[in-house]
């Protein structure tokens, strides 16, 4: 009875549009009182759950991709990726690619990565006559580099709530998000030559240098934050906090293209974005913790082992799941909803939540670009005033590239694990 | 709302929202410096008061973020119902966040009595209250009951529709 209470409860407030955090802690306030359990036990594990100093990195990074997207970095570094590879054919599109990949590395958000683009980017390419919806999709698709490639802030989530460490799920990004960013570039050579798209001008040798020059500070970033972690320098959350520290300073005094009186109001639209995702993860402890409790877990995990279940079935299954989530979800409703129950049958089927976060990851990606809920399509269709559906148009060919980006991951872990087992070794 | 009485709101959300998180900022700063160059200005309580200044913070922002309708949803059926039933929903959905909320700041104020009356402190030679801490909790869950009052207003004065 509990079960179908909880359960209808669940599904029901999901459908009907109730926030995700409302969600998950009315579930788990209904299960705590349906199973006669304390409700001050919810209210302190909650609370104590979230006294987590890996978990305050979140705010960190937000508020370091706020500064950014905001202080000129993204500008300088598109002028030294344009100096790089702009005379490719499509070449803006390229400089797109490469300037996601490089901003992925210092923001962990995809949709910071894609706005800070957008501003930019989709005018001059509008000026050089590319086709709407092709701009649109480059800068969408490139923009979800932003939570594979480390530091990414639905990686922090799942290595709290997966007791997993964040700097080898950082390291497991790494190849991944390069290979993506290489299928991206390889999707446009081959629409630039069909559509013959502009090469840009060579620049001079003293405007190579000085796009070079301004872009240091920028790329001094994801030196500081993966260079400072896996130097043993820093910790996760101290890289998220010198980040804004070193984002703050580069905007405001190199750049000048924020204001020191801008800052406060900043930092407070980065902590209200940041409060969306904590009060989920705050209730998804709450329902987790419940739904433990309840065995649920571990009947799970028996009904696994004795399904004779295969990895790559169940691999295959979780990904058709994710995938349609993907397309009516929000990127952290899916990581919260899905992960407390999937998570403990990982090591009953000799899966690697390393492997497995990456999977995750790029499901997440793929969920940011398939509509009804794909939170990139909104962003640029909004930024750049056109319907949804000619954003939509633009990224259905990366989105082909990333399902076979999905498929080399999920069958192929080494992609994942090679780097975090290579630098940490191997766990067991 | 009085332009003045709007203006005082708006500096002492800012006061509590991004007072914490600069602080916060600074005292990382300073530690990854000290730990590095200047041992003498370490301390053993800089990472659990981030955490708090941090926390205090995000929670501190959630009556305004609930009040503009901006936690995270999915809005697939209701932007497929008429905007009358919509808003029907949209007032149960606050009805229930009012109720959910009130239950858990009620719980989260005995936590944080509770921490209050036996005087529970942290480890650290700060020794820290930790009461100070869980009061975020019951706090945050009166301003989210406050901004979901808001949002329910709006709703039935028409100045909102359905999302």
């Amino acid at each position: 009875m509990t079960a179908l209470i909880t359960i209808s409860s669940f599904i029901g407030l999901l459908i009907a549009g109730a926030p995700i955090f409302l969600v998950l802690g009315i579930v788990a306030a209904l299960g705590y009182f349906l199973s006669g359990a304390p409700m001050i036990g919810l209210a302190q594990k909650i609370i104590d759950e979230m006294n987590s100093s890996t978990l305050v990195s979140v705010p960190m990074f937000v508020i370091a991709a706020r500064i950014m997207d905001s202080g000129g970095i993204a500008r300088a570094l598109i002028s030294a990726a344009n100096a790089w590879v702009g005379q490719a054919r499509g070449g803006l599109a390229i400089v797109c690619v490469a300037t996601c990949t490089i901003f992925a590395a210092i923001s962990g958000s995809s949709v910071a990565t894609a706005m800070a683009m957008a501003v930019i980017i989709v005018p001059a390419m509008a000026q050089r006559k590319y086709p709407v919806p092709f701009t649109l999709g480059v800068v969408g698709a490139s923009g979800t580099l932003g939570i594979l490639i480390p530091p990414s802030l639905p990686m922090i989530v799942y290595a709290v709530i997966t007791d997993t460490s964040v700097p080898r799920l950082f390291l497991a990004g790494v190849i991944p998000g390069l290979i993506q960013a290489a299928f991206f570039v390889a999707v446009i050579f081959v629409i630039a030559r069909r559509n013959n798209l502009p090469r840009e001008p060579r620049p001079s040798l003293a405007e190579f240098v000085h796009a070079n020059v301004v872009a240091f500070p920028a790329l001094l970033l994801p030196v500081i934050v993966l260079g400072g972690i896996y130097s043993g320098f820093i910790t996760v959350s101290e890289a998220a906090g010198v980040s804004a520290i070193a984002a703050a300073i580069i905007a405001v005094f190199i750049y000048r293209e924020l204001a020191l009186r801008d800052l406060p109001r900043v930092i407070m639209e980065a902590i209200r974005t940041s409060a969306t995702i904590m009060i989920i993860v705050a209730m998804a402890f709450g329902m987790s913790h419940w739904i433990a409790e309840t065995g649920v877990t571990r009947a799970l995990v028996e009904w696994v082992n004795e399904s004779g279940l295969e990895a790559w079935q169940f691999l295959l299954a979780i990904n058709l799941l994710l995938l349609l989530l993907g397309m009516i979800l929000e990127t952290f409703a899916i990581l919260m909803l899905t992960l407390p129950l999937i998570a403990p049958i990982l090591p009953a089927l000799g899966i690697d939540p390393v492997h497995f976060a990456i999977l995750m990851v790029v499901n997440m990606e793929l969920g940011l670009l398939t509509p009804p809920i794909g939170l990139n399509l909104f962003v640029l269709a909004s930024t750049a005033k056109v319907p949804v559906g000619t954003v939509v148009r633009g990224v259905l060919p990366f989105i082909g590239a990333m399902l076979v980006l999905l498929l080399l991951i999920t069958y192929v872990p080494a992609i994942s694990t090679f780097l975090p087992n290579y630098f940490y070794g191997v766990t067991r | 709302m009085p332009v003045t009485m709007r203006a005082v709101l708006g500096a002492l959300e800012t006061l509590l929202v991004v007072g914490p998180a600069v602080a916060a900022l600074l005292l990382v700063g300073e530690q990854v410096f000290a730990r590095h160059f200047h041992h003498p200005w370490m301390v053993d309580w800089g990472d659990e008061v981030v955490v708090y200044l941090l926390i205090w913070s995000v929670f501190a922002s959630l009556g305004r973020v609930t009040a503009e309708g901006a936690h995270i949803r999915t809005e697939l059926l209701i932007n497929m119902l008429s905007p009358r039933t919509g808003r029907m929903v949209e007032i149960g959905i606050a009805l229930c966040g009012v109720a959910f909320l009130a239950l858990l700041g009620w719980q989260g104020f005995r936590v944080a009595q509770e921490a209050f009356i036996y005087d529970d402190r942290t480890a650290s030679s700060l020794r820290f209250p930790i009461w100070i801490y869980y009061a975020i909790l019951p706090v945050a869950s009166a301003g989210m009951v406050i901004g979901y009052i808001i949002h329910l207003a709006r709703l039935l004065t028409g100045q909102k529709d359905a999302a």
